[in-house]
């Protein structure tokens, strides 16, 4: 076997360390044929003004929506106007920034002072939320392509039992602390990381998104919007809002006849039916039982708070810093074989240790007090979910739960008090009887 | 019964609307906060080629099926090489186009004679897919003119890049809009 | 979404048709996206399990190609090989992207016609008067909620004791060792002269009052006289009643202790039995030998290495504690680097080879169990230098110079402190240093026959731009280690001549030949300066501003090891024998 000379001499004058940074081996040939040398060309980048249009349209949707939902209270419309968002803002802007996803790019940028936050960011992250507090959760309703992906795939919903969606409701509450604190620390964007409907969106992505995308989307046959109620983080924080927003949605256009014709209409369990007379029940028994919660709220908050802190090391291992640093720490010590790319890029780079050792100390730091204030987050989020149980409210109308209800207005059609529902009614009445018998016929 | 329910109603909304009232200004403190803090530009992700250690994560990491890194080739800092260790495996047969020479493993490469003994070497864009093999095999022994970038054309601009999660030298970064790019050669080496 | 009830409805047949259509698009749709999205599933996969591009027949062919450079027949059969699997990669990509867009229209028509089944099927509501029981719903909901959070809480509880034995194995294995010091402490190791050149490596005797002038001829001056049975051009180790050499021929390899007193062999340890040892022994030349290494000890042991990198552990009393064997160093002349130790650990420093070989590396042994604790791959080509240790604003640093950089340790974890790639050649001298504590210690570093560098030990990182002080280039040596006391540096090389420089600036004060041979390295102990040539010769000099002779003293035996000066004595290694010099 040949080797060529010259080739050894090549491989001689090699960079004695790993680091792949070349400098000029080989000066530029100066050409005699008057060979021109092509310029560097870079493809050029996508049009700039795309985010602010971004943002402009997404104003114009939420507008739309709620003019919908309070004035036209159109289920129709805000159909359309789910499909037009959910191919805009999913399929054609592939999902990239969304409200959701921005809730990480604001924790970012006030946990680290370097990280400097795009101004569409913040109008993504600002205007549903404002929304929110003036209309409810018209976002929800048709803006959002999450939403509206899994708004358009509801098939036979079943109902959720009660108590299973309050339990269930937690997650997004540990969800959004979670994804706060990892973004916060700048370890990662776990939203983005684990969004199932991106890779649908892009129809592109690792076998594992499309899986994770595919089993939401079936759950989203049965389950109405699964992600959104149990998951989303900023449903949280636009449920919070849509509490006290200015307007409310109500199934009624002026007020209930309590036909209880709406009770099944709602796939999210939004629906509140009015308060039965229960005064026959212990009222001793529920007061002590709130006087306990209350007592015991604190405690909760501090064991969860706690347990946090003790969770703060193990998060922080997500973070690339600390893993670099712990895996320099067991090479060192002779715990594992041979190195990592990280390892060797960190010491060919030449970096100091000391300011790794800093570094991993300070968001070891960091994650310590994050734990603290997600435990504490946790345990507010329990305590308040069981006062809020233990507390009868009363109603004596059907409503539309605030924090619940995503204003898709899917129970508009189902209330005869609504104008045009009764038009609508009163014209198809004569055929009514017989039709509906030959539909079921039909069926059998 | 109902002179009372009209009283709780009416607290009801009051503190409804302080609670409102308090929520509008949060927000709006922190979107202050944040506009201070805002950049008009967007931030797009860019690798820095000087950091790059042509591992092969570009080429399996990234959310697009085709990876939007793409090689790059600036042609100014390049030695036209007879044997060039980009272009070549570590021990060619021969200097030749044939396959059994080639380190690139979709044939993105093309070399053309230039005089002698120089040749040109030209990235065919549709076909890399930024494995960067020509990369390392440029920088260890050459001139370092092939160099990964993130084709702006290409890239969907995610939140979080998913290359740059598992980049293990930490090469890829946000930069704003207005560079793009990250050349190799032309600017001094970015801090 | 429109109710049966509220809209006017088609007639019946009309219905019935619709849903008949929808049913049959539900179905295709269905059997199609199935279709399309188990071959997606399938293509993928294979592009993980199997990727056209990482062809394992392609590589196999390459390789015969290498074997068989001049078969046409491979040629042709790995070029058509490879434009086979390059077309069936970027086909299934592009089967990959229009699959998706398949799967994505087949869905939604799917999805359009369940729906419209769907409404057909929709029962007007007819609400029946439900036994509620908000209390018992709200009791359960209060019951899940605690439950889940305390699921929470437990996964908590669960990720931070899964967790824990991870860092507590390092904090184990910290405590283990801190457990018992079983090593001796920098103040005790500055009373004695525990390695080559001394305390730290310096080169400075603790001492003032250190013999001046000898005669081997007459006996004058000479306390005691001792053989050594092997040969090899160590020095000797002093600690307490110890002196410790080493001697060793191609197949022979020992360890000798004298007693200081008497000078009397307390013991001889055979360094034999170690499995792995080299069956054949090393290349070296003459002038390096078969044990060129000095020898080291942390009080409690002592380690030795020779030249086909077999190393062992002595206790004080001459047992055998352990010994394992390097394999043989890969340089020229002679493996020559001398042993360290620092706190429990002994350093080997083995350069080889050249410096992109990845051959040469420096590893920390735990004394007391010869297990390794550290090792680092070193980016450089064959030394016969020997690192020191010396501290830096608190810190300890191992020191290691060789061709190209110059690396500077923690000697703890092995971490890189700072690095400078400033030495080309082949580098033997080791650095020279003040002992003492200053703020930034200034290093001394020799590129033989070309210059010598000072580089400033406070940086981090590659410091080869940034700390480099002061580089002259007169009277260079080539095996000589300088030595320095802080203010003056000198330096001596083979031929004889003198040169001091001020250390902190690099100017030179002055320069004297005195004409004849050194290989031995000079010492400073009590504000005098120690050269010892090859003829065996000892010349005495003020390590001052002028140069000025103190004395000259004749030993009668050829030297190349470096003595050691202790309290009133030096222990000085001839060819032969083992000196004692003293009153």
């Amino acid at each position: 076997m040949k080797r060529p000379l010259w080739m050894g001499a090549v491989i001689g004058t090699a960079l004695t360390t790993g680091r792949a940074i070349a400098e000029e081996r080989f000066p530029p040939p100066e050409f005699e044929t008057g060979y021109k040398i092509p310029a560097l060309k870079y493809p050029l980048p996508k049009w700039v003004g795309m985010e602010y249009l971004d943002v402009a349209l997404l104003l114009v949707a939420l507008a739309v929506g709620t003019y919908l939902v309070y004035t036209k209270r159109s289920r129709r419309g805000l159909a359309l106007l789910s499909i037009l968002s959910l191919f805009y803002f999913g399929f054609y802007r592939e999902g990239c920034v969304c409200a959701i996803g921005s809730i990480q790019n604001v924790a970012l940028a006030l946990g680290q002072t370097s990280y400097q936050i795009p101004l569409h960011v913040v109008g993504f992250f600002v205007l549903p939320l404002l929304f929110a507090l003036f209309f409810g959760r018209t976002f929800c309703a048709a803006v959002c392509p999450h939403g509206a992906i899994q708004e358009l795939v509801v098939w036979r919903p079943v109902q959720v039992p009660r108590w299973l969606e309050h339990a269930l409701g937690l997650l997004a509450y540990v969800y959004l602390g979670a994804a706060v604190l990892f973004a916060a620390t700048g370890t990662s964007f776990i939203l983005c990381q684990y969004d199932p409907f991106i890779a649908i969106f892009r129809l592109s992505g690792g076998f594992e998104m499309f899986l994770l995308g595919g089993c939401f989307l079936v759950i989203g046959l049965f389950v109405g919007r699964p992600y959104c109620r149990f998951l989303c983080p900023l449903g949280v924080l636009l449920g919070l809002f849509s509490h006290v927003s200015q307007k409310r949605v109500t199934i009624y256009p002026d007020h209930c006849v309590q036909c209880r014709l709406c009770e099944d209409s709602c796939p999210y369990n939004a629906i509140r039916e009015p308060t039965i007379d229960d005064s026959h029940c212990d009222n001793t028994t529920s007061r002590r039982r709130l006087l306990v919660y209350l007592a015991l709220a604190p405690v909760l908050l501090l064991l969860f708070g706690f347990l946090g802190s003790q969770f703060g090391a193990p998060m922080a291992r997500a973070h690339a810093t600390v893993q670099l640093q712990e895996r320099l720490e067991q090479e060192d010590r002779g715990a594992v074989d041979g190195t990592t790319d990280a390892s060797t890029a960190f010491r060919d780079a030449g970096r100091s240790r000391k300011e790794l050792a800093a570094a991993t100390a300070t968001i070891q730091r960091r994650f310590h007090i994050g734990g603290w204030l997600l435990g504490l987050w946790v345990g507010l989020v329990v305590a308040v979910k069981l006062i809020g149980l233990s507390v009868r409210r009363g109603r004596d109308e059907y409503e539309a739960d605030r924090g619940a209800c995503v204003a898709c207005g899917r129970c508009f059609p189902y209330c005869p008090a609504d104008e045009d529902v009764r038009l609508q009614a009163l014209a198809s009445l004569e055929a009514e009887s017989v039709e509906v018998r030959d539909e079921t016929a039909l069926l059998e | 019964m109902s002179a009372p329910k009209g009283n709780s109603g009416d607290r009801r909304e009051f503190i409804a609307n302080g609670v409102r009232g308090l929520c509008l200004l949060s927000l709006g403190g922190v979107g202050g906060l944040l506009l201070d803090r805002a950049q008009a530009d967007d931030a797009v992700w860019q690798i820095d080629p000087y950091k790059c250690i042509s591992c092969d994560r570009c080429a399996t990491s990234c959310v697009l099926d085709e990876s939007a890194v793409k090689c790059c080739h600036n042609f100014s800092m390049c030695g036209y090489c007879d044997l060039c260790t980009g272009y070549f495996e570590p021990e060619p047969n021969a200097l030749n186009t044939g396959a059994e020479n080639q380190l690139c493993p979709t044939g993105a490469i093309q070399r053309k004679f230039v005089e002698d003994p120089f040749f040109q070497y030209t990235i065919d864009e549709k076909l890399c897919i930024g494995c960067a093999k020509c990369v390392k095999g440029c920088n260890m022994f050459g001139n370092g003119s092939l160099h990964l970038q993130i084709q702006r054309d290409r890239c969907v601009d995610c939140n979080e890049c998913s290359i740059a999660r598992v980049c293990p030298s930490n090469a890829i970064q946000r930069i704003p809009l207005a560079r793009s790019y990250l050349p190799k050669g032309r600017e001094e080496k970015s801090s | 979404m429109k109710l049966p009830f509220l809209n006017r409805m088609p007639d019946a047949e009309e219905s019935g048709q619709r849903v008949r259509s929808a049913r049959t698009t539900a179905f295709v749709s269905g059997v199609f996206s199935l279709w399309v999205g188990a071959s997606l599933v399938w293509n993928s996969l294979q592009l993980r399990v199997a990727n056209p591009l990482d062809s394992v027949q392609l590589a196999q062919l390459k390789k015969n190609l290498e074997q068989q450079p001049g078969d046409e027949s491979l040629k042709l059969q790995i070029r058509k090989l490879d434009y086979q699997l390059r077309r069936e990669f970027s086909g299934r990509r592009k089967m990959n992207v229009n699959g998706s867009y398949l799967l994505l229209a087949g869905l939604l028509a799917l999805l359009a016609s369940l729906k419209v089944i769907e409404n057909h099927r929709r029962q007007l509501p007819m609400p029946q008067p439900a036994a509620r029981d908000p209390e018992g719903e709200r009791g359960r909901a209060r019951l899940a909620v605690s439950g889940l959070s305390g699921v929470l809480g437990l996964l908590v509880v669960w990720g931070c004791l899964a967790d824990r034995p991870l860092s507590g194995e390092g904090a184990g294995a910290s405590g283990g060792s801190d457990a018992k010091a079983s090593y001796a402490t920098a103040d005790e190791m500055k009373k004695e002269w525990p390695r080559f050149l001394g305390p730290g490596g310096a080169g400075l005797s603790a001492y003032t009052n250190v013999p001046q002038s000898w005669n081997g001829k007459t006996g004058q001056g000479i306390v005691w006289k001792a053989q050594i049975p092997l040969p090899g051009h160590n020095s000797p180790v002093v600690w307490k009643e110890s002196v410790y050499v080493t001697g060793a021929t191609a197949t022979k390899r020992e360890v000798y202790c004298f007693d200081t007193g008497s000078g009397k062999l307390r013991w001889k340890g055979e360094v034999k039995g170690i499995s792995g040892s080299p069956t054949k022994p090393p290349a070296v030349m003459e002038d390096t030998g078969f044990a060129a290494p000095t020898c080291a000890t942390d009080g409690e042991r002592v380690y030795a290495i020779f030249a086909n990198g077999d190393f062992a552990a002595f206790s004080p009393d001459g047992k055998l504690l352990w010994g394992k064997a390097l394999g043989i160093p890969e340089v020229n002349y002679g493996y020559a680097s001398s042993l360290v130790t620092w706190e429990n650990l002994v350093f080997v420093l083995m350069d080889q080879g050249y410096p992109d070989e990845g051959k040469s590396f420096l590893r920390a042994i735990d004394g007391e169990s010869g297990k390794t604790v550290w090792e680092k791959s070193r980016p450089v080509a064959s030394s016969w230098t020997t690192p020191a240790v010396i501290e830096v604003k608190g810190k300890p640093q191992l020191i290691t110079c060789s061709d190209p950089w110059v690396i500077a340790y923690d000697p703890k974890s092995g971490a890189e402190v700072w690095k400078a790639q400033i030495l080309s050649g082949e580098i033997a001298p080791s650095t020279a240093f003040a002992g003492g504590q200053r703020a930034d210690p200034l290093l001394f570093f020799i590129e033989p026959y070309s210059r010598v560098v000072a580089v400033k030990a406070d940086g981090s990182g590659d410091v080869t731009h940034t700390h480099v002080a002061w580089e002259a280039f007169d009277g260079i040596p080539d095996i000589c280690t300088p030595v320095t006391n802080g203010e003056l540096l000198f330096l001596l090389n083979t031929p004889g001549s003198l040169t001091c420089y001020e250390a902190n600036t690099g100017k030179k004060v002055w320069e004297k030949e005195l004409a004849m041979d050194f290989k031995s390295s000079p010492c400073i102990a009590g504000g005098k300066l120690y050269m010892l040539s090859v003829s065996g010769k000892m010349i005495v000099v003020t390590a001052g501003r002028q140069f000025k002779k103190l004395g000259e003293s004749e030993l009668g035996e050829e030297c190349t090891a470096t003595p050691a000066f202790l309290d009133g004595r030096i222990y000085l290694r001839g060819e032969k024998n083992l000196y004692c010099i003293g009153s």
